[in-house]
């Protein structure tokens, strides 16, 4: 017994060495950086360094570009990764259904991810320019011009947009999923008679739950990424209710306003510390059972 | 039952209708791309001249009323790719600088975290999952917040205008490290435990077990990591003050109004590679996710 | 198994790139860093000395490889050749000249004999002298006469004659650079050809006696290229190498070409791929742009010849650079002025600093070197000030952000306290309209050594003989005329709404309450009458001057930066009648603007060496630096003294001699207009009436200009309206609605 725990005590040194690497690198590459960013964020600017505690965040906090910016991008958030969740898992139903020409589909979904931003950028901004082909189409059944990139509709490009390039990938990890819930259970599903709505909702959700929240997270990472499309595709200055934390964050950027930067920053690092937080613990709560 | 069968033969064929109007959505920027590269850019700017027309050009050009986006060029000239290919070797030159670049970066990032995960994935404690938990925090950070505090460290470790600003956050990503350990903490523990009672060493279970059922995996998470550095724009510009060793996305991403043609092919060069990738990973992508569901079942 | 190879195959590759790269980033890395540290290791040191002394004006010199200077000093009208030895010795090489015969140029054979470019005008002096006659001297270093060749008036086509190149390649063909073309004189003395560059040529050089090479401005680029006698034409040369503007000539023993780009000196070799750096002129206190000839001697030093026109006198002066070691250098301060690109102003400021001063060095660096996009040099700009390497002293015309991100960042140091501590600068003394332009909250953050003011000037029976206007003056006075007369010239829609706008910005918007008022029915009254102009202008060459369509009623304003009261007249004399500086429209009480016309800077609040960059900022304000601008039309001198004795010159009259003896005013500045320069104006000096309207112009500039960034949204959304896209109301309604997210952001 005694020598178990010692090999254990072992091993758990062994597999720390693995680590230490990677530590050793986002220690120095990563860490530190953001140690600088919580310096500059206290400091009143990046030239003189006077200590002024939380007056940039007050600041921050009470500015309103930047509560426009978190409100929009939280809404942008909250609408496109619940969409890109629920289309992705849908496209994966539909393709681990018996049809014809599965794999090209699955080719044909992953496409995007190929494209440089240059040319998404470039294609966007001739599909929905005011005279463009997305206008075309909406006025054969009559309906107005709309100019979309500047106007109340500016968010749903980008939402599409957004899901244009994610849905590919998540749907990928549906299919995985998908095809990794042992068969002999949904056989005797069928056998029971079960309803196909009861066999998705009992069976495969519950086995999906784990990568549910897997894509969930990496749609959330994405839709962080998706901003130097955004930012590409508007201007420094866009309509309204496209001016995202992106925009706040380029624009002080590009002003020097460092302090002002890193305590959006900062605040910015704690919702998302609570939301990957809360989705951790739920991935906990449920995965654990399905995982083994 | 002829009736189920033409029940289920109108469903399957519903099916493919439906992914067929979604594959025509999600085909149609690429192909864009790749039939406009083929447009001389007479066309492309009596197309396009209307949305990137800036207001201070002095020179007359034909624009046309209507945007046009057009998937069949009037004419196929090559005059984009030959002044691409032949007329300037700016291009292929940073083309190689794309490759050198990233090629490293690639290799050393799934180096680096198929140990780390293997790691994270041995013996879970609370420490570990803490700093797991921050490796997630910091792969969210938007790049503007570490732009310049990058800067800073490159410039302490003397890195800057060198390609070593660029590879070493790179390599230490912890993008691969998030992939790969929630990749690997789905093998089984039974599998590990039976070579751990075989008496076999953490090296040896890593080495013999765990790498070979993350081969899969591991092609996958190379996939996404070549992308998302093919695409990068904003370390090079910053890290990399000697614009010849910058890579072709930079290029790409400052098109000027003149030279919308020209992205257009350089685009589809630079398409190339990752094409080449998904052809030939793509299997890996979806296997590397599924491999122990062959485990399990 | 397929897939295990190909995998396998992926990362072999990668490693092998991996390797590659390692590799080749080892060797570049290695290159580079020996070079720096050889550079680091030794510096050329210069030492001075005026050419021809205080009798002699030297305007020509040519010298071997030896380092023997031959020079040209005329005294008193006539011409006197001089060879100067290495050892500081010089001599007079005897030369028998005709009467009225000037030296033009001096040139050399494969040999080592000198070649004279003699040019006979029919008087000496005044304005009008025009030339006669041309030949071509071949003499040996003891004068002896070798050639005589007397061309006669066949290379001669205008007034404005004269020979700027001249050599003998080793099959003894002479070669004669003229503005525009390339003379070719056989041995015996005949004339064998003229090849006509088509534009001003930039030198004619030999290589090794072999090829002459010609340097001119191209189509597109510099070009290089190699004379072709039998083809009796220019030829391109077959180098991998492009090159840039620059002063070329011959290399002699050390090198195919030697040539000076920027403040850089390199050596090429026709066929290499890259040329050699030598050194940078900068670091030695030479001021390239006024470089005329230099030479690397066989013994490694560099001898400069230079010619400084921006004083009263031109100074002409010879360097040589000894190549010398750090250490034995005594060390000075080192200051470092960062800007994203080095105007001449600057160049030539820095570097009579640095040869004043024994206690300071000014290094300059330059964040735009290279092609580099705004938002990159802006990243590099801000990540040095915020590491603490930023540059002492900071450029605030080519600052990549404007003075109120510096003041909010706190990278700039209030210069008040220097200014009272300092008992040799008085702040009275200087121009106070000026110094307000880089003042904030009771803050100088900046000074700037002369200034221009940025106008709109038209008639006063137009315009009135207010000193501002409004957006109804100047709409009202567009309504008055016929619809093919043009506001200013080429007026788009855009260049009209800019116009319109430049500095009535604080009518829109209220930046203290981070409010903005776009929707009102002023903003459409000025987008509609912006929208009358046409969308573009095709520029048309063949078309009328602009000072035809002033004076045919067709033109109705100019938008100008004035620098010199020589410039107000010029655009007297333009109008054709009394005019006025009326600015540009504004609800305010000026529309004219002073803006920096020279060096223009700031301190680093986190400068090590603050007391060097005041020392920098005494020496521009400095009474002596401020009465010598580089040239009549540099700006107006901040210092009031220097700006009164400027002005007091620029009304005193200047007389020459006739050919028949009469005394006639000398015009102060010939200036040409039109498209081709068809059409040229004398000025004379001034009146005091012209003084005092520049006088009251500078008294009363105090525009603001529109935030840019404003004005760019403003712009951008403007276009929709002006294609006929959407209607104007509900552009002002996006443009308010993002022009309002821009101020909340500010605040």
């Amino acid at each position: 017994m005694k020598r178990d725990k010692d090999k254990r005590k072992r091993g758990r040194k062994i597999s720390s060495l693995f680590l230490s690497p990677s530590i050793l690198g986002v220690l120095v590459f990563f860490v530190l950086p953001f140690f600088v960013v919580i310096f500059y964020s206290v400091v009143d600017n990046p030239i003189s360094h006077q200590f002024v505690f939380l007056d940039n965040f007050k600041m921050v906090f009470n500015n309103a570009a930047f509560r426009q910016a978190a409100a929009n991008t939280m809404k942008f958030s909250a609408i496109a990764v619940p969409l890109a969740v629920v289309l992705s898992l849908g496209l994966a139903m539909l393709l681990d259904s018996k049809m014809p020409f599965k794999s090209q589909f699955r080719t044909f979904f992953l496409t995007p991810m190929m494209v440089p931003i240059a040319s998404i950028v470039l294609i966007w901004q001739v599909l929905f320019h005011y005279n463009g082909m997305v206008n075309d189409i909406t006025s054969l059944f009559g309906m107005g011009k709309i100019d979309w990139l500047k106007s109340d509709h500016a968010q749903i490009v980008i939402i599409v947009l957004f899901l244009w390039k994610n849905l590919g990938y998540n749907m990928i990890l549906f299919m995985a999923a998908l095809s990794s819930i042992p068969k002999d259970i949904l056989e005797v599903a069928i056998l029971e008679s079960a309803k196909p709505w009861q066999i998705f909702w009992f069976i495969k959700i519950r086995y999906l739950s784990s990568t549910l929240l897997f894509v969930t997270i990496m749609s959330l990472i994405n839709s962080f990424k998706v901003f130097r499309e955004i930012y590409l595709l508007t201007d420094d200055y866009p309509y309204p209710t496209v001016y995202m934390m992106q925009h706040f964050m380029n624009n002080t950027f590009g002003k020097l306003d460092y302090q002002r930067l890193s305590a959006a920053a900062i605040m910015m690092s704690l919702v998302m510390v609570v939301i990957i937080g809360i989705l951790f613990l739920a991935e906990n709560y449920f995965g654990r059972d399905v995982e083994g | 039952m002829r009736k189920k069968k033409a029940k289920i033969f109108v469903k399957k064929w519903a099916a493919v209708l439906v992914a067929a109007f979604f594959a025509i959505l999600f085909l149609m920027p690429i192909v864009l791309t790749i039939t406009n590269s083929f447009m001389a850019s007479s066309e492309i700017s009596s197309n396009y001249g209307q949305v990137f027309a800036s207001s201070d050009t002095g020179g007359k050009t034909y624009i046309s009323e209507k945007v046009n986006l057009k998937f069949i060029p009037d004419m196929v000239s090559f005059s984009q790719y030959i002044t691409v290919l032949l007329k300037s070797p700016d291009y292929l030159f940073k083309f190689w600088n794309s490759v050198i670049l990233v090629g490293p970066i690639v290799f050393f990032q799934l180096m680096v975290a198929v140990l780390a995960s293997y790691g994270f994935t041995r013996y879970r404690g609370r420490i570990k999952e803490i700093i797991f938990f921050i490796y997630i925090i910091l792969m969210l950070m938007p790049y503007q917040v570490t732009l310049v505090p990058n800067y800073l460290v490159s410039n302490w470790l003397h890195l800057l205008d060198t390609r070593w600003a660029i590879w070493l956050p790179g390599i230490f990503s912890p993008f691969a490290v998030y992939l790969l350990t929630k990749f690997m903490r789905r093998i089984p523990i039974s599998v590990i435990e039976a070579a751990q009672i075989d008496g076999a060493g953490e090296w040896q279970i890593f080495r013999r077990i765990c790498l070979p059922l993350c081969k899969g995996c591991l092609c996958s998470v190379a996939i996404l990591v070549f992308i998302d550095y093919w695409n990068m724009v904003e370390q090079p510009l910053i890290l990399l003050s000697d614009d010849t060793m910058h890579p072709l996305s930079v290029f790409l991403s400052k098109i000027k109004n003149g030279e919308i043609g020209l992205a257009f092919a350089v685009a589809t060069i630079y398409m190339i590679p990752t094409l080449l990738v998904f052809l030939y990973g793509e299997d890996y992508l979806v296997e590397g996710i599924t491999y122990q569901g062959g485990i399990k079942g | 198994m397929r897939m295990k190879n190909w995998l396998a195959a992926g990362i072999a590759m990668a490693a092998a790139l991996a390797l590659a790269g390692c590799g080749g980033k080892g060797k570049e890395e290695s290159v580079p860093e020996a070079a720096e540290n050889a550079k680091d290791d030794y510096i050329y040191v210069a030492e001075y000395e005026s050419l021809g002394g205080d009798d002699y004006a030297v305007g020509n010199a040519m010298m071997d490889g030896q380092g023997t200077v031959y020079f040209v000093g005329v005294k008193e009208n006539k011409a006197k050749l001089f060879a100067r030895k290495m050892d500081g010795s010089q001599e007079e090489i005897p030369v028998d000249l005709d009467e009225n015969t000037m030296i033009s140029v001096i040139g050399k054979d494969v040999e080592g004999n000198l070649l004279l470019g003699l040019v006979t005008y029919d008087q000496i002096g005044g304005m009008e002298s025009k030339p006669q006659n041309a030949a071509i001297r071949k003499i040996s270093a003891d004068g002896t006469v070798l050639q005589d060749i007397d061309t006669g008036k066949t290379m001669i086509k205008d007034d404005g004659f004269y020979m700027q190149g001249l050599l003998q390649d080793k099959d003894g063909n002479y070669y004669v650079c003229l503005q525009n073309s390339i003379y070719v004189v056989k041995q015996d003395g005949q004339p064998y050809c003229e090849i006509d560059v088509g534009t001003y040529i930039g030198s004619m050089f030999d290589v090794k006696g072999e090829k002459v090479l010609v340097s001119y401005f191209g189509e597109m680029t510099y070009e290089l290229q190699e004379v072709d006698l039998a083809g009796k034409r220019l030829k391109a040369l077959d180098t991998p190498m492009t090159f840039e503007y620059g002063t070329y000539l011959s290399g002699g023993e050390t090198a195919d070409i030697l040539y000076t780009a920027g403040t850089k000196l390199y050596t090429y070799n026709l066929g290499d791929e890259e040329p050699v750096e030598i050194l940078n002129w900068v670091d030695s206190d030479i001021y390239s742009e006024n470089l005329r000839n230099f030479q690397i001697l066989a013994d490694g030093r560099v001898v400069a010849f230079s010619v400084d026109w921006s004083s009263e006198k031109a100074k002409s002066e010879l360097a040589v650079l000894t190549k010398k070691d750090r250490s034995e250098v005594p060390e000075k301060v080192v200051l470092t002025y960062g800007t994203t690109y080095l105007p001449y102003f600057a160049k030539a400021d820095v570097v009579a600093f640095n040869k004043q001063s024994d206690k300071y060095r000014i290094e300059i660096k330059e964040y735009g070197e290279g092609d580099k996009d705004y938002e990159t040099m802006v990243s590099l700009w801000s990540a040095d000030m915020s590491s603490g390497d930023g540059p002492d002293i900071i450029d605030m015309v080519y600052c990549p952000v404007g003075l109120g991100e510096l003041v909010s960042m706190g990278a700039v140091e209030d210069l008040n306290p220097y200014l009272d501590g300092d008992a040799d600068v008085n702040r009275e003394d200087y121009v106070e309209n000026a110094m307000k332009l880089y003042e904030a909250d009771g803050k100088l953050y900046a000074v700037m050594r002369c200034f221009g003011i940025d106008t709109m000037i038209g008639k006063e029976s137009d315009v009135g003989s207010g000193t501002s206007w409004t957006l109804d003056d100047l709409m009202a006075l567009v309504d008055s005329k016929e619809s093919d007369v043009e506001l200013f010239e080429y007026t788009t829609k855009y260049n009209a709404l800019q116009m319109m706008l430049a500095i009535n910005g604080d009518k829109f918007v209220d930046e203290e309450n981070g409010t903005c008022s776009f929707q009102d029915g002023e903003f459409i009254k000025i987008l509609e009458f912006a929208n009358r102009f046409p969308q573009d202008i095709t520029y048309d060459q063949s078309g009328p001057s602009s000072m035809e369509k002033i004076r045919n009623g067709k033109l109705l304003l100019l938008k100008e930066t004035v620098t010199s009261v020589q410039q107000y007249q010029l655009y007297e004399s333009t109008f054709g009648e009394p005019i006025n500086m009326i600015g540009y429209p504004t609800s305010g009480e000026s529309g004219t603007m002073i803006t920096p016309n020279g060096t223009t800077v700031a301190m680093n609040a986190n400068s090590k060496n603050k007391e060097g960059v005041w020392e920098f900022m005494k020496f521009l304000l400095d009474e002596e630096r401020q009465e010598n601008l580089q040239s009549a039309n540099a700006g107006f001198p901040v210092l009031k003294s220097a700006l009164e004795k400027q002005f007091e010159k620029d009304m005193t009259k200047e007389y020459y001699e006739d050919v028949d003896g009469t005394q006639k005013e000398m015009p102060k500045g010939v200036w040409t207009t039109g498209a081709s320069g068809e059409v040229t104006v004398d000025v004379y000096a001034a009146s005091k009436e012209q003084v005092d309207r520049i006088r009251q112009m500078i008294d009363t500039a105090g525009g603001a200009r529109i935030d840019s960034q404003i004005l760019s949204i403003i712009v951008d959304e403007a276009q929709s309206y002006f294609d006929g896209q959407k209607k104007a109301e509900d552009v002002t309604g996006l443009i308010q609605e993002r022009v309002q997210v821009y101020l909340n952001e500010k605040r």
